[in-house]
């Protein structure tokens, strides 16, 4: 039997939860079909570590290969500006004034950063490899463009953050510990760690599964990222649930002792408990309900002879499709963001086109099903009909 | 149409109520304390349970049965709240659903007017979410039929047992929604056998029932 190891703590992973075979570099939408038929697949299995109880990708592909045609940008996503608002306003009331020195790892396009100043935050640092995190240009704000690491970061001052901010990150960095144990040494005694990650409960209960691909490593818990902060010598002392990714959790760590740990903590790890996240069962009827709607799906898409076209050119869509099996029947990917057009989906190379391309005789699977609140109405405008395919198939027109 | 009704939480002010109620419009009607569900075994809860149907000749294999929960827990301690909605939410609904052709419940729980009863401990909100985490699991049992109705506002004491701040309290609330149509926990009882009735019956809702309140606030 092959022993996998924990990409977080080094543990020894336990068996498969959930599966997705053959799936492709999900936001690999290339310029070229060619190049869009060349992406690489790679299945995806779900196993929970022995240890750590994180439950994560095991053996997922090298990062240079997830990140070879990587296009995301925060800015795109229509509900993340809203979203980072607020949060800034949270931040605002978290910390003490509004000259604590905040770091945020994972700043992306800068986008949260932004609106911090906007806040009137002026000491601040953002640290991510990515292309966009070089154009950042925010007044107070200092850019490290590489990857949060001892050699990118050793030569900050230790203990001189009041507040660390991984917002969305901590689901694709591996040597998970270690990288806790960095942020435990860069942050004063009674600072505050703020990590926002997609919640595995709502993943499992809500069945949010399309979020499972290669560049989220891990899924987390508040049972397992508990287990992670105690290595780093850290403790979750309070849990808030905000509504990003299908439903996520912020987790605020501090060292251990220095705060008082709220009632949330309990409450959110009772809740999982109960879920079963962390036992099998839990994840054997979430993929029973999936075959369910894959069976639904593909007697809609095959039976009608009609154009399907998917909307929604997301990481995501790419795996509703392939989860679902239904690529072959999808012509065309509709999207709002111009920046897609002309682009070719990760090897099944569908086009990406503008949605003035939808005719009324199409039937548009809406891919991006989390936001259906923001395409039905455009739909319904143009008397396209449509189908909403999760949590449950709606299907309109 | 479903003719026979389990409540649980029959001693509060609004399960008591709607015991009543349901009893007024000819439902037969099976009391589960909550007690008994939280100090029973499954099994026990279960066969005490199937006796007393098979008295009025209910077999609920056969027939669709209507759940309604009514309970409340009052204390401050979280855990107990956290387990007691485990026990008597999930688990007695989920093994009663084994029992029967399809179970049809409607949670009223610890869902009653959290602007009404302003002083409430954190237990309370901790429970009320648990509900909703539930009832969003019961969608994968497919003869279960479960759905949860959030009653931010009512009227939830009989005009004689109400105390003079509370109904002052509806009194101004009424006025601002500019008529008297704020529900009652007998409309509250006849909705909840009207989405119990449903053919097909919803599952996983979770529904704002409160006169109009709610969208008056957002408008």
């Amino acid at each position: 039997m092959v022993t996998i190891k924990c990409l977080a703590c080094e543990g020894i992973l336990g068996d498969v939860l959930f599966s997705i075979p053959d799936l492709p570099l999900v936001d690999s939408f290339c310029i070229t079909r060619e190049d869009a038929l060349a992406v690489p697949r790679y299945s995806v299995d779900l196993r929970q570590c022995k240890s750590c109880s994180t439950i994560q990708i095991a053996s997922p592909p090298d990062t240079s290969v997830i990140y070879k045609n990587y296009i995301y940008d925060s800015s795109s996503s229509p509900d993340l500006s809203d979203h980072f608002s607020s949060y800034a306003q949270y931040i605002t009331a978290l910390v003490p004034s509004l000259n604590t020195k905040i770091l945020e790892i994972g700043a992306n396009d800068g986008l949260l950063l932004q609106k911090l100043s906007n806040e009137g935050f002026t000491d601040m640092m953002g640290i991510d490899p990515s292309p966009q995190t070089a154009g950042i240009a925010i007044p107070g704000v200092e850019i490290i463009n590489e990857f949060f690491n001892e050699t990118s970061v050793g030569h900050l001052k230790p203990k001189s953050f009041g507040l660390v901010i991984a917002n969305n990150c901590f689901s694709h960095i591996p040597n998970l510990s270690d990288v806790l144990t960095l942020c435990a040494s860069l942050l004063d005694e009674t600072g505050t760690i703020c990590v926002e990650v997609q919640s595995c409960l709502d993943l499992v209960e809500g069945v949010v599964f399309d979020y499972i691909y290669h560049e989220h490593y891990f899924y987390h818990s508040a049972q397992s990222f508990e287990k992670l902060a105690k290595i780093a010598d850290l403790e979750i002392y309070q849990i808030d649930h905000v509504p990003t990714k299908g439903g996520s959790y912020r987790f605020l760590l501090g060292h251990a002792g220095f705060h008082t740990i709220d009632s949330s903590v309990h409450y959110w790890k009772f809740r999982e408990e109960l879920a079963g996240i962390h036992r099998g069962e839990a994840w054997n009827l979430m993929t029973d309900y999936l075959s369910g709607i894959k069976n639904a799906l593909s007697k809609l898409v095959n039976g009608g002879g009609k154009s399907i076209v998917g909307y929604g050119s997301s990481a995501t869509g790419t795996v509703l499709m392939r989860y679902m099996d239904i690529e072959d029947s999808i012509n065309t990917i509709v999207d709002d963001n111009p920046k897609r057009h002309g682009l070719f989906a990760p090897h099944t190379a569908i086009p990406v086109k503008s949605p003035s391309m939808l005719e009324p005789t199409d039937i548009c699977l809406i891919l991006a099903w989390r936001h259906s609140n923001l395409i039905v109405p455009k739909l319904q405008r143009q008397s396209i009909p449509y189908v909403t395919p999760l949590p449950w198939i709606t299907i309109n027109g | 149409m479903v003719s026979t009704y389990i409540v649980v939480g029959s001693r509060g002010i609004v399960g008591n109520q709607v015991v009543k109620r349901l009893r007024d419009i000819g439902k037969l009607v099976f009391i589960k304390e909550t007690s008994e569900i939280l100090l029973s075994t499954e099994a026990d809860l279960m066969a005490s349970m199937l006796s007393s149907m098979a008295e009025y000749s209910v077999n609920p294999l056969e027939s669709s049965i209507g759940l309604i929960l009514a309970h409340r827990y009052r204390g401050n301690d979280i855990r107990c709240a956290l387990d007691n909605e485990r026990c008597i939410t999930r688990d007695f609904t989920w093994e009663l659903a084994k029992q029967c052709a399809s179970l049809r419940v409607v949670v009223l729980g610890s869902i009653t007017g959290s602007r009404v009863d302003r002083k409430l401990p954190e237990a309370y909100h901790y429970s009320k979410d648990l509900q909703k985490s539930i009832v969003r699991q019961s969608i994968r049992i497919n003869n279960l039929h479960m759905n949860l109705l959030e009653l931010n506002w009512f009227e939830k004491y009989p005009e004689a047992q109400a105390s003079d701040e509370y109904t002052q309290i509806m009194v101004n609330l009424k006025q601002q929604l500019g008529r008297d149509n704020l529900p009652t926990v007998n409309s509250i009882t006849d909705f909840a056998c009207a989405l119990i009735g449903l053919s097909p019956p919803p599952r996983g809702q979770s529904i704002v029932y409160d006169g109009g309140h709610s969208l008056f606030q957002s408008a």
